[in-house]
């Protein structure tokens, strides 16, 4: 009984946090993909990963502390930006806060028109905020944040919580 | 009871059924068992592995720190010898070992640790990219893997100098070490002078290019086609032929299919003539296959204007003399580069500001002139890799950078100024990889000086590593 109510209370605050941070870091640093371009070194290729870290910004953007690429909308729950392979003209890469038929909410990501994917292991989130470092056109700062009911037998119904944010750091070039 | 004949030996069947299922049910369990602990060491050592490639890179990370702090040169590709199947230990065992090196990226301005960590047999490769900047980034001024000579004369007043940009670099010795020694009065360098460097490594040419795909990669050593199929060098001599077949007839078919310019064996020169001919013209159609616009068998002299205007490449499979050049390749920019299976050497080298001429030789590279300023020096750039020796005999002056796989000798001619010998860095900047000249072959040595990693800290011009496991 003891070990069933610590479960209870302690497991929605995990899952939280792990939420949290799954979808923290799979926006900035993403899996290896062969859309995001390869490096070759020694002759070997590898492949890049297609998060935001690294992103590319225009000429124009690196002399200028207010960048409009990447391009943050919706309040801040979207984010369309390039890597390095990525055509100049448009931004055609995005992560954003969205939600499936039973109201889950989760972060996706949509690579030009192609159908757009949940970020796998980001399903529960609450929100997530995308947002420029007033000052700074390198930077962009990430918060996601997650909350569960919690309903126990000893106590009354609680929200247990999570929120992480990090900076994202564009290509400095 | 007694019971009826029929049910006689009963129980003997029961209990050897039973005693089945017990001995299924307890191979299952160590059967599972077994596969569990397998599995979750697999996981260890993988786990461990990656941790000793994140070793290896945190140590590459503080050997660059520590160049930039003493404001050293970095020679690409870094790769030191005591970063090399480094072991770490704990309470007496071995965990695993690293190797660690750094390479440029082909992006401007960015280099990679490439960190491998093995645990019992496991390997995990780590990348991590940073940004650097650098006020100047060329091939190495003067590097060879063997020993190299510089030597000035004197006669009467007049001198006939030896001048050299640094750094000067050699896995061997260095004659002389240090810049104007009394025992070398006419030998002038400016910048490091660098003997027995264990990070410098001869370039190889075992490389392919897979044209679906549009990338390089690297080949098995004998594998001159790249096809999978090679004899291994048994005897260990540097080369294979048929006394490493033992008579066998597929190997001997393979040595055959491998031997690009049929001597009877398989060796690094057959590696250069596919190198070019074929991985290099068929990435970048330069018509330098057996049989192109641009291939030439046998011994070549060229002189003014022999080279076709709009030629960016030749391919020699013989000596190449240039006889006489003393015209510059103008009044167009022209980029030429000249390979020779054999022997490049150029009495005259002259080109204008805006030229750049490489040369790449399987054996020697030798050059002889006068040094007579804007009328006969080489105003633009002139990079040289000679896969044996690099000779510079009487004057003349040249921009560029220079390496040869054997010794590097410069010895001033006849005593007077115009034999004064200056070796002058390269003036064009490779900080752009695609300024990088094409016909240099892979791993060629470049260096950045001063070096400085890209800040990492949280403000306008940070710039953050990117680490990701391969």
């Amino acid at each position: 009984m003891m070990g069933w109510s610590w479960w209870n209370e302690v497991a929605p605050t995990t899952e939280c946090q792990r939420i949290a941070r799954v979808a923290l870091t799979s926006v900035m640093t993403g899996i290896t993909d062969q859309s995001a371009g390869t490096d070759v070194m020694n002759f070997i290729t590898y492949k890049r990963r297609l998060g935001l870290d690294w992103s590319n910004r225009t000429y124009a953007d690196t002399q200028n502390l207010t960048f409009t690429t990447p391009v943050i909308s919706e309040a801040g729950r979207r984010i369309d930006f390039k890597l390095e392979p990525d055509p100049t003209a448009s931004n055609i890469r995005r992560y954003y806060l969205s939600q499936d038929a039973n109201g889950v909410k989760g972060i996706y990501y949509q690579y030009g028109n192609a159908a757009a994917q949940l970020v796998r292991g980001t399903a529960g989130i609450t929100d997530i905020m995308f947002e420029a470092v007033s000052g700074y056109a390198n930077l962009i700062k990430v918060t996601v944040s997650a909350q569960k009911d919690v309903r126990t037998m000893r106590t009354e119904m609680y929200q247990a919580a999570a929120a992480y944010s990090d900076y994202v750091f564009l290509r400095n070039i | 009871m007694r019971m009826s004949g029929s049910k006689k030996g009963f129980a003997i069947i029961l209990a050897l059924a039973l005693v089945t299922i017990f001995l299924l049910i307890g191979s299952a369990i160590v059967s599972i068992s077994c596969g569990e602990i397998i599995q979750s060491r697999n996981y260890n050592d993988s786990a461990c592995a990656y941790y000793m490639a994140v070793a290896g890179a945190e140590q590459m990370y503080a050997r660059l720190r520590n160049i930039q702090a003493l404001n050293q040169t970095v020679t690409w590709p870094l790769r030191p010898s005591n970063l090399r199947n480094v072991s770490i230990q704990m309470d007496g065992s071995t965990l695993g070992t690293f190797t660690v090196t750094a390479e440029l990226t082909g992006q401007t301005d960015e280099f990679a640790i490439i960190s491998t960590g093995a645990a019992n047999g496991r390997t995990v490769t780590v990348t991590v990219k940073y940004g650097y900047s650098s006020t100047y980034t060329n091939g190495v001024p003067i590097g060879s893997i063997g020993p190299m000579n510089f030597a000035g004369r004197r006669w009467f007043i007049f001198t006939s100098r030896v001048y050299a940009d640094g750094p000067i670099e050699s896995a061997s010795t260095i004659s002389p070490s240090v810049s104007s020694p009394n025992s070398s009065p006419y030998v002038q360098f400016n910048g490091d002078v660098v003997p027995n460097m264990t990070d410098l490594s001869r370039p190889s040419f075992w490389y392919k290019y897979d044209q679906s795909t549009n990338s390089w990669s690297q080949k098995a050593v004998y594998d001159t086609n790249g096809d999978g199929q090679f004899v291994s060098d048994i005897d260990n001599n540097g080369y294979v032929d048929a006394s490493d077949c033992a008579g066998d007839p597929i190997k001997l078919a393979n040595l055959n299919i491998d031997d690009t310019n049929n001597d009877g064996r398989v060796d690094n020169k057959d590696a250069f003539i596919t190198y070019y001919t074929v991985e290099l013209n068929t990435a970048n159609n330069l018509g330098i296959n057996p049989g192109g616009a641009n291939y030439y068998s046998g011994d070549v002299n060229l002189g003014p204007y022999s080279i076709p205007t709009g030629v960016s490449m030749i391919f020699v499979d013989g000596d190449v003399n240039v006889v006489f050049n003393a015209q510059k390749w103008w009044p167009a920019a022209s980029d030429i580069a000249i390979i020779s299976t054999e022997d490049i050497t150029i009495v005259q080298p002259v080109n204008g500001s805006d030229d750049r001429m490489t040369l790449v030789a399987y054996n020697n590279i030798n050059t002889g002139g006068i040094n007579l300023g804007d009328l006969a020096d080489v105003d633009g750039n002139m990079n040289v890799y000679a896969n044996n020796n690099f000779n510079a005999i009487l004057g003349g002056s040249t921009n560029g950078s220079i390496m040869a796989g054997g010794s590097t000798n410069v010895v001033t001619g006849l005593p007077s100024f115009l034999f004064n010998r200056d070796l002058n860095q390269g003036t064009d900047s490779w900080s752009d990889p695609t300024r990088k000249p094409v016909g240099l072959p892979p791993n060629y040595p470049t260096i950045s000086r001063p070096f400085s990693i890209k800040s990492e800290n949280l403000s306008s011009t940070g710039y953050k590593p990117r680490w990701q496991k391969r």
